[in-house]
């Protein structure tokens, strides 16, 4: 062993003190080792590297430091491994909570299934129709999950502006999405590529304090609660086909009690 | 007893007579001490006193250059330093004393 390894390995297992000690300690090695004879063998008359700094503690009278600071001034490759480890496994954990926390796949599939007797919106997409107080009304979209995870479709919240009694149904999941064995809503996981039909049928009614005449309203997004991981968050699925309600009699503004979907 | 655990009581006292015979520097005073037969103390114990003794004021040192690698420090014993050995040296013959009576059979 040469005079360096021997010192690089005391200085090393000195690692933990501050640095102006451990300074001192590993000059007054050198100046030690420069006083031997040149052929001396140091791991012999010496002892172990770690042992003499061990001898080195307590003729100084220091004892081995503990704790993060002097954890992080030992400074040894697998400290600083450690650190990096730790600092990246928060970094990714915080990461990976922003994203699940922004996770929306849930899309507009453009399909929609029009109230009878609307026609096609004047000036703008989508269609019109008449509101005809307790006449009957459908209406009905498909949403797709347009993302790589499963999210789960929890309901979708009464609205302010509801202009109909209806019961909310689901589609039985099938590859055709024309195909509409329908059945009550009930939450379900919409799978990355799935197609659903969420469909209203009831009759028309006012729920809203809608006075006067001659109003209307455009749906442009319809609102879906939704389930990820933990997360429980109400989402607006913007609708590319616009459904417009006018109400040429107005709405008297009478408080009724909302379906449950 | 171990004879290294009795040494470390006493190094200081030795470390400071030999160093009082004249000034010398490290390595001299571990040959020193060991041909005197204080040889199980460890080479560490001892740099580490001379640190402790230059500190508390009793040695005093100098750099001297060398051909043959990094300078070298002498050492020195200080007025004061003196005065410490003497009354250890007192003290140390005292218990020297009360330990042979100690001792007898």
């Amino acid at each position: 062993m040469t005079a360096e390894d021997y010192v690089r390995r005391v200085s090393l297992e000195l690692g933990d003190l501050p640095w102006r000690q451990r300074r001192d300690l590993v000059a007054e090695l050198e100046a030690h080792l420069a006083e031997l004879p040149e052929e001396t063998n140091f791991h012999e008359r010496l002892g172990a590297p770690e042992r003499y700094a061990a001898d080195m503690r307590s003729a100084a009278g220091l004892e081995r430091r503990r704790g993060l600071v002097a954890f992080l001034r030992a400074r040894r490759p697998r400290n600083l491994i450690l650190l990096v480890v730790t600092l990246a496994a928060i970094g990714l954990a915080i990461g990976a909570v922003a994203w699940i926390d922004s996770y929306q796949p849930i899309v507009f599939a453009g399909g929609t299934q029009l109230p009878p007797d609307s026609k096609p919106s004047a000036g703008q997409a989508g269609a019109t129709v008449v509101f005809r107080r307790g006449r009957p009304f459908e209406y009905g979209i498909t949403i797709h999950n347009d993302g790589r995870f499963t999210a789960r479709v929890l309901g979708v919240p009464r609205s302010a502006t509801d202009f109909f009694k209806a019961r909310l149904y689901v589609n039985t999941p099938s590859p055709a999405e024309n195909e509409l064995p329908l059945e009550r809503f009930r939450p379900f996981d919409l799978h990355p590529g799935e197609t659903r039909w969420l469909v209203w049928k009831g009759v028309y009614a006012c729920t809203t304090g809608m006075g006067g005449g001659g109003g209307g309203i455009t749906t442009e997004a319809i609102a879906v609660r939704l389930g990820f991981l933990w997360r429980t968050t109400t989402v607006l699925i913007p609708l590319s086909d616009p459904l417009t309600i006018t109400f040429p009699k107005g709405c008297p503004s009478k408080r009724v009690a909302p379906p449950t979907p | 007893m171990d004879q290294a655990q009795l040494l470390k009581g006493v190094l200081e006292l030795a470390v400071l007579a030999v160093i009082a015979r004249g000034e010398t520097y490290g390595y001299e005073i571990l040959s020193t001490l060991e041909l005197a037969g204080l040889d199980g103390v460890g080479d560490a114990s001892v740099y580490g006193t001379l640190r402790r003794l230059e500190q508390a004021g009793h040695l005093t040192s100098r750099l001297e250059p060398s051909e043959s690698g990094p300078a070298r420090k002498y050492y020195v014993v200080t007025p004061v330093g003196r005065e410490e050995l003497r009354v250890g040296l007192e003290a140390w013959s005292r218990i020297g004393g009360a330990l042979g009576e100690l001792l007898k059979p």
